[in-house]
């Protein structure tokens, strides 16, 4: 088996409030569509209960990046007590919704993305090398990619929900 | 990235506050911290962000944890945790000009670790490890080792006083602003202290 290698482990954002929940979900896919990721959404639950829609949302989007590496994340979105209200602003009526949104992200750096190189001891010895001694500058350049691909969804997330972005920008 | 979970973990600074109310700009607080970071080797990284929208204004909590790799064993990192509450926003003129303000309080709250990962070190065998340990904790210190601590002091108070001397620049006329060397030694010397006072009631209380 492909060995995985985790540069991002659960980076979390909340938010509570006033939002769109349809142009929220649109906001992800099309992020990683206009970066020619791969897209894969792993759950979509709905429960409707009094206090609101209660969804679990996990998306697994990848990325060849050649033919040993793949960049791969996990976003896992919680909407809780969602509900549906009606806003007045500048005399016209929105329908938005109200709760509140977990997001957890990780990133992973994914080698022998075909698995070729785990058939026989000796191969897989090989993999070691290399990935320690010959490919390391390749591995980092893809840790920093999905690295710096996160950080650029979170802080599209964070402007369309208008909240105070930290970004590491100086 | 350095995975917090296989390190053992000492608390150096244990929850320092730096408490304001009034007016800021959030994006200005954040490059100040971003700045300072940077300036003192630290790695950015952010670990957690959460917002709430309610009447009385905006709730939000940030949370960094910028670390900086002094050897492969041994890791340095300061948890930075931003509270702003009841933040609403405001509209004022600075030097004829109007700028949007945020206003309300902030609590910014400081943690700083030592990481050490000695136990994955090649060759290092079991009784060794022990005998590092009792070494490092009664007897003696690498340089190195022993120097950490004053690292890691000298850094979070830089962090401290970079951001004390941004926010005391939206006060003007209050009082004299302190300047940045003025507010870091004063915080130095009370992180010393600290740690010397927890250290004297450690020792006072569980040695034989």
């Amino acid at each position: 088996m492909s060995d995985r290698t985790i540069v991002l482990d659960h980076l979390k954002f909340s938010y509570e409030g006033l939002f769109n929940a349809t142009e929220l979900y649109a906001l992800i896919p099309e992020f990683f569509y206009n970066r020619n990721w791969d897209w894969h959404e792993r759950v979509n639950e709905e429960i409707v209960t009094p206090e609101g829609k209660q969804i679990k949302l996990v998306f697994e989007p990848w990325k060849n990046t050649g033919d040993y590496y793949k960049i791969k994340m996990r976003i896992k979105m919680n909407l809780t007590d969602i509900k549906e209200v009606e806003v007045k602003h500048d005399g016209e009526t929105l329908r938005l919704n109200q709760g509140l949104v977990k997001i957890t992200f990780d990133a992973f750096v994914i080698n022998d993305r075909k698995d070729l190189w785990t058939e026989k001891p000796f191969y897989w010895f090989l993999t070691t090398i290399f990935d320690r001694y010959f490919f390391k500058q390749h591995f980092q350049k893809y840790e920093q990619w999905v690295k710096h691909d996160v950080d650029e969804l979170l802080y599209k997330i964070k402007s369309f929900l208008n909240t105070y972005k930290y970004s590491y920008h100086t | 990235m350095i995975s917090e979970v296989n390190y053992e973990k000492s608390l150096i600074i244990n929850n320092r506050q730096l408490k304001y109310n009034g007016l800021f700009r959030a994006d200005e607080l954040f490059s100040t911290l971003n700045r300072a970071i940077e300036e003192r080797g630290y790695e950015k990284r952010e670990k957690k962000s959460e917002e709430i929208v309610a009447e009385e204004g905006r709730k939000s909590y940030v949370e960094l944890r910028p670390y900086k790799v002094i050897t492969n064993y041994l890791t340095l990192m300061i948890k930075i945790k931003v509270t702003l509450d009841k933040v609403t926003e405001k509209l004022e003129s600075a030097r004829g000009e109007k700028k949007k303000y945020q206003q309300g309080e902030m609590l910014i709250a400081f943690d700083a670790w030592v990481l050490t990962d000695y136990k994955d070190r090649w060759g290092m065998k079991p009784g060794f490890y022990f005998l590092k340990g009792l070494m490092n904790k009664f007897v003696y210190k690498t340089p190195i080792e022993s120097g950490v601590q004053g690292i890691l002091v000298s850094d979070t108070a830089y962090i401290y006083a970079k951001v004390k001397q941004m926010l005391d620049a939206y006060r003007p006329g209050e009082e004299r602003p302190q300047k940045e060397e003025e507010i870091r030694k004063q915080v130095e010397e009370e992180l010393n202290k600290e740690i010397e006072a927890e250290a004297k009631f450690l020792s006072d209380n569980f040695s034989a």
